[in-house]
This record gives structure tokens, C-alpha cells and sequence, in this order.
């Protein structure tokens, strides 16, 4: 209980107010643009942040994060066009209630249930926390690797269906992870003498070059295609009592599938956000109304990409492994405030925990009353002219990348991997297992050597935990497939039925 | 990003071998390298229970391995293409544009003032993007420039 109150306490201070209000203006804006993701705004900020204390810092990055995914869903239900991939699922009924005149209505539906699912997700990090982390702190080096490769299967599920290409990638992300000193014995290893690489690759600047650079010359060089007019009409916008009762049980299905695969190493509210609209569709009495302009599909599809930030900011503070690519960026500017997530964070630091779970908490309702008050002023922006927003973001990137370590070479780092992500795009090479596998390999390599040190392959298939978590690794990439399978033979989808696209990237 | 439905499985345009191929010989080559290189890694003195370079040729390995069957799927499976947008040729010169600019704003800043060389960068960065006029390429470029060293030299005393 004290750990609660020191925690809560911590934030009752006026730094943390402002950082939280910074943080839900930027996250707003950030999600209402097209183009920018939250991983590229919490990569960018903790450019900014990492000169603050860890806890303003932390306000201000994990806000954006919650922010975001509240402002996405503007563009995607007036426009079609997802403010960030956690609002992909969004579109599916977003859009199609706009064009029925329904905009209003879909955008307080949305806000509402994004705001629920949020609030369960954050639950779940209290309540859940201290049981995860008292099983995490029978890890030892063996253990740490299972876990590790138990994260990596997951860029099979990023690997948007291609497999082998995803692997590669994730490969290449691993190897990018051995530049720099040897985890055991100190050495240099693929520096080629340049001493910026002796530390390893800087991934903030990989990352912002991956996600935020990308974008940007992506959109430059497929620029042409036409651009669908946003809605301007937007109805009413309170629902009435039996579209509030309808909301709910999609909205408690989407809470509870967000949450699960927020938990998920790597797993983000894109996937979280299809996951529910295709389950709530399952269970619900109109399933015919999916993907045509269906509350029920928009709330499912909102609660859980919300509900999922709950869970995965878990999965990062209790296991030290990045629930999705935004916690990536957040666990990296975590090591460098010299708090390191994982098994020992919740004996050493509960206080910080709990603080974390305010934030959370705070910042989903001051969005939900930011969203509820200024939907018609953040949709107005959408206006923007196109060219404006990429220099802007361009620009930001550079100077952003350049204050992380004042050097010129992260910025050079940066634009060689936004151009490497731009060819990667155009062949269909999804990024989001590199940034995994750069993230999670020197974790692997290190536990996996000092595991042999210690005893051999015995120290690894003798413990019982690692065991299950590389029987659960397997199964993670076994059972959706046979299960896929079975369903593909037993039951053809009906015409008609929109099958949502899984993104490019890591749920970013 | 514009969200599209994906079209049905017989729409899609049909990705030439040839070019997923391609694309499996640069990685294959990637992973020759990374194995080359993971070979002149050198042993220390002590015993260790496994080689340092066990880690880097295992993905070299790794990599050379899902090439080779990337490039045989290639040809066995006729590979379908994403639903991407076809390149423009203005596009293609804006991004090369981008970069050029970037690499003259890294040369620039080291001797000129940020306020100066940063007004000038975005200034060129909004022309390549299409800007033209006063607004575009004085005012918008001089508050861009102002907000960014107000935000990181004033508040976060960065050194620009």
C-alpha cells in the first residue's frame, strides 16, 4: 500500500501536471497526422526527455503514447486513413458511419470506448504486475533467453504473412545488435574503427530512421494517388441509451483481447485492434453490419488497441522485454535513465511502478476529455498541406536524432536507414522484426553465452521455466497456423466481408 | 496511409521472380558477409565454453539459409505483390532532393550559425516539397527554425 501511495503521490506535482498536459497536446496532434506514428513521437520526444528526471520523462513519453491513440482515430474515421496503425480496425466501421452522416456520433463512441479500454488495461498493469514480477524474479540466464526467444517469434506475427522475408529480417536485425562490444569478454566487434559504433548501434536513431524517415519518403514517392475528401458533416454526436447498451459487450471483448495481446512481447494495438473487430464480430447478433458502418465493430476495434498499452507497458516493466515498438523506444530511454526493466524493477522500485500506472491513468482521462471537447478543432488541422508536414517532420527527426548524443553520425545513421526502410517498403520487407531483433539480440546473445558459461544446453532444458516458454514459443507459432488451417477448411469467409490488412511494420 | 480493403486474392498483380529473387541474392550476400566477417573475429586467450563468434555466424548462417529458400520460393511459388502505390519519378527525385539537403545542412552547420544554416535547410527542404512564395519559403521556414532552437538550445540546452 505504500508503494501505491509513494507512487501516486510522486505525481502530485506541478512538472508532472505540465508534462502530462505537453504530452496529451502533442499525442493528439501527433495521432491526428497521418504519417506520424506514436513510436515515432515517443522515439523523437525521448530525444527530448532524456535530459529530464525518468518520471517527467516518462509523463510526458507515455502520454503521447496514450494521446495518440485517441487522436488517430480522427483521420481514420473522417478521412480513411488511419492516424497511426493502432487505428487500422478503426476504419473499418469508422469510416463507413462518417459517410453516413453518423461522424459525430463514431467519433464520442470512439473516444468513449478507447477510454474504457484504457482504464481496463491499466488495471491489469496493477493488479497483475506484482504476481508477474514475483515469477520474474526466478529468471536467471537461461530463463532470460527462453523469454528472449519467445519475444522473437513474434516477428513472425509482424512479419505481415511473409514469413521467410520477415525472418531474414529479423536476422538482420539481430545481426545489428552484435556491432559494437562483445556481451562477455568486452572486445570490439564490426566497428571498422569507428568509435560511435563501439557502444553499438544507436536504435533511436535506427528506429526514428526505420518508422519516422520511412513514412515520409514513402509517402513522397507514391505521391499521386488520389486522396479521399474528409467528411464535414458530422450528425450528432451523443449516442442514445440503446446504442450505449449495444456497446458494451463489444467494448468488455475488446478491453479483454487488448489487454492479452498487449501482454504479448511485441505484440501492438494494430494487431490488438483486428484481433477484437474479428471476435467481436463472432459474438455479436449483427455480424452483417461489420465493416459497414457498425458501433459494435468501431468500440471493439477502440477498446483494444487502448487496452493493449496497459499490457504491454507491463510486459516491458515486469519482464524487460518490449511489449510492442513503442515500449521498444520506452525501454531504451528507460536503460538510459538507468532504470532497467525487468524481473528486479518491481523488488527495487514498486513506487515506480504504481507512478507509471497514474500517468496512464491520468493522461487516458485528461484525453478522453480533450477528445470529448476538441474532436472539430484537431479535425480541422487535418487541413495541413502535406508538404509542410513533411519538412516539419523531417526536420524534427534530424535535430531530435542529433540531441540524443549531439552527434552527427546518429542524424547520418538515421537517414541511411529511412532510405534502407523506403527500399525495404517498396520490396515488401516488413521493418518491424529488424527493430525487434536489433532491440531483443543483444539480450539473446548475452544470456544465451552466459548460459553456456554456467553449465551448457543442460542449464536451459533443466529449468523448468525456460522449458515452458520455449514449448510456449513453439506453440506461438504453431497453433494460429493449424488453427487458420482447420478454419480455412471448415468455413469459406462470405463475399463481401472486408479481411483486415495487417500492417508493415511492428504495430507501430 | 490511406487505408484500403485489401482486393480480392485474384487482383493482385503478380511480382516478378526475378525481382524477389534479387532481393534474396542481397541478403544472401549480406549473410556471406556477416559469416565472413564472424570468422575474423578473434578468440581471446582463456577457455570459453563457447566461441564468441558462435552468436554472428549462427545468423550468418541463419541468413544465407532462409536466402537461398526465399529465392527458390521465388520461382517455385509465383510471389504476390503488395498493394503498394507505384513510385513517381517526382517522388523519387524529392527523396534523393531530402537527402542532398540533409547531407549539405550536416556540412553547413558545422560553420554556420543554426539559426542561419537551419532557416536555409528548411527553407530548401520546403522548396523540394513543392513550397513556393514568401509564406513558404521565408516565414514558415524562419518559425520552424525559431521553434527548433527555442525547444532545443534554449530549453534543452543542446549544443546547436
Amino acid at each position: 500500500m505504500n508503494a501505491l501511495l509513494d507512487g501516486f503521490g510522486a505525481l502530485f506535482t506541478v512538472q508532472i501536471a505540465l508534462c502530462i498536459l505537453v504530452g496529451a497536446a502533442i499525442g493528439m496532434l501527433v495521432g491526428a497526422f497521418p504519417g506520424i506514428s506514436a513510436t515515432m513521437a515517443v522515439a523523437l520526444a525521448s530525444a527530448f526527455t532524456l535530459t529530464m528526471d525518468p518520471l517527467p520523462g516518462l509523463a510526458v513519453l507515455l502520454t503521447i503514447l496514450v494521446a495518440a491513440q485517441f487522436g488517430d482515430r480522427i483521420p481514420a474515421i473522417l478521412i480513411n486513413t488511419p492516424g497511426t496503425p493502432a487505428s487500422i480496425a478503426t476504419t473499418f466501421d469508422g469510416y463507413a458511419l462518417a459517410r453516413q452522416g453518423k461522424a459525430g456520433l463514431a467519433l464520442t463512441a470512439s473516444a468513449y470506448a478507447s477510454a474504457i479500454g484504457g482504464l481496463v488495461g491499466i488495471a491489469v498493469l496493477m493488479v497483475a504486475a506484482v504476481p508477474l514480477s514475483n515469477l520474474a524474479l526466478e529468471f536467471g540466464s537461461p530463463e532470460m533467453f527462453a523469454l528472449v526467444v519467445f519475444g522473437l517469434t513474434m516477428m513472425i506475427e509482424v512479419s505481415g504473412g511473409k514469413i521467410v522475408m520477415g525472418l531474414i529480417a529479423g536476422l538482420f536485425g539481430l545481426a545489428l545488435g552484435t556491432i559494437g562490444r562483445d556481451p562477455l569478454d568486452g572486445s570490439d566487434r564490426f566497428t571498422f574503427g569507428i568509435p560511435q559504433l563501439v557502444e553499438g548501434v544507436p536504435f533511436i536513431a535506427v528506429i526514428i530512421g526505420l518508422f519516422g524517415i520511412t513514412e515520409v519518403f514513402t509517402q513522397m514517392v507514391e505521391r499521386g494517388h488520389a486522396q479521399q475528401e474528409a467528411v464535414r458533416s458530422f450528425g450528432r454526436w451523443w449516442p442514445n441509451k440503446a446504442e450505449n447498451r449495444a456497446m458494451i459487450k463489444p467494448v468488455a471483448v475488446g478491453s479483454a483481447v487488448g489487454t492479452v495481446v498487449g501482454i504479448l512481447p511485441a505484440a501492438g494495438g494494430d494487431i490488438g485492434g483486428i484481433v477484437a473487430w474479428d471476435q467481436a464480430r463472432r459474438v455479436s447478433k449483427e455480424p452483417e453490419l461489420f465493416g459497414k458502418g457498425s458501433l459494435e465493430g468501431l468500440t471493439a476495434a477502440d477498446s483494444s488497441s487502448n487496452a493493449g498499452v496497459g499490457g504491454s507497458v507491463l510486459t516491458t516493466l515486469a519482464l524487460g522485454v518490449p511489449g510492442d515498438s513503442v515500449m521498444a523506444v520506452m525501454l531504451g530511454s528507460m536503460i538510459i535513465w538507468g532504470i532497467q526493466p525487468g524481473p528486479s524493477l518491481f523488488s527495487q522500485h514498486p513506487d515506480l511502478v504504481y507512478s507509471i500506472s497514474g500517468i496512464l491513468l491520468f493522461a487516458t482521462l485528461l484525453t478522453l476529455g480533450l477528445s470529448l471537447l476538441r474532436m472539430r478543432g484537431v479535425a480541422k488541422l487535418l487541413e495541413l498541406p502535406t508538404r509542410f508536414l513533411w519538412v516539419v517532420i523531417v526536420t524534427f527527426c534530424i535535430v531530435g536524432t542529433y540531441a540524443v548524443n549531439n552527434s552527427v553520425f546518429d542524424v547520418g545513421l538515421m537517414l541511411l536507414f529511412g532510405v534502407i526502410g523506403l527500399l525495404l517498403r517498396r520490396f515488401g520487407v516488413p521493418a518491424g522484426p529488424i527493430v525487434l531483433g536489433l532491440i531483443l539480440g543483444p539480450l539473446a546473445e548475452r544470456n544465451f553465452r552466459r548460459s553456456m558459461e554456467l553449465g551448457g544446453l543442460e542449464t536451459i532444458y533443466t529449468s523448468p521455466i525456460a522449458v515452458v516458454l520455449l514449448v510456449a514459443a513453439v506453440l506461438a507459432i504453431a497453433v494460429p497456423r493449424i488453427r487458420s488451417r482447420m478454419k480455412a477448411r471448415k468455413r469459406p469467409s462470405p463475399p463481401g466481408t472486408p479481411e483486415p490488412r495487417k500492417p508493415a511494420g511492428v504495430g507501430s | 496511409m490511406t487505408a484500403s480493403h485489401p482486393t480480392p486474392e485474384g487482383e493482385l498483380s503478380a511480382a516478378s521472380p526475378w525481382r524477389e529473387a534479387a532481393l534474396g541474392c542481397v541478403f544472401l550476400a549480406l549473410g556471406v558477409a556477416i559469416l565472413v566477417l564472424a570468422h575474423a573475429i578473434e578468440l581471446p586467450d582463456r577457455a570459453l565454453a563457447v566461441s564468441p563468434r558462435i552468436w554472428p555466424e549462427t545468423l550468418g548462417a541463419g541468413i544465407v539459409v532462409l536466402s537461398v529458400l526465399h529465392i527458390v520460393i521465388a520461382f517455385l511459388s509465383p510471389p504476390k505483390r503488395d498493394d503498394a502505390e507505384p513510385a513517381t519519378r517526382v517522388g523519387v527525385l524529392r527523396v534523393a532532393g531530402f537527402v542532398l539537403a540533409a547531407l549539405a545542412f550536416g556540412l553547413l552547420w558545422y560553420y554556420i550559425h543554426f539559426l542561419v544554416s537551419g532557416m536555409v535547410f528548411v527553407a530548401a527542404l520546403t522548396w523540394i516539397a513543392g513550397g513556393r512564395g514568401i509564406k513558404d519559403l521565408i516565414l514558415f521556414p524562419a518559425g520552424i527554425t525559431v521553434v527548433l532552437y527555442a525547444l532545443f538550445a534554449l530549453l534543452l540546452r543542446v549544443p546547436v
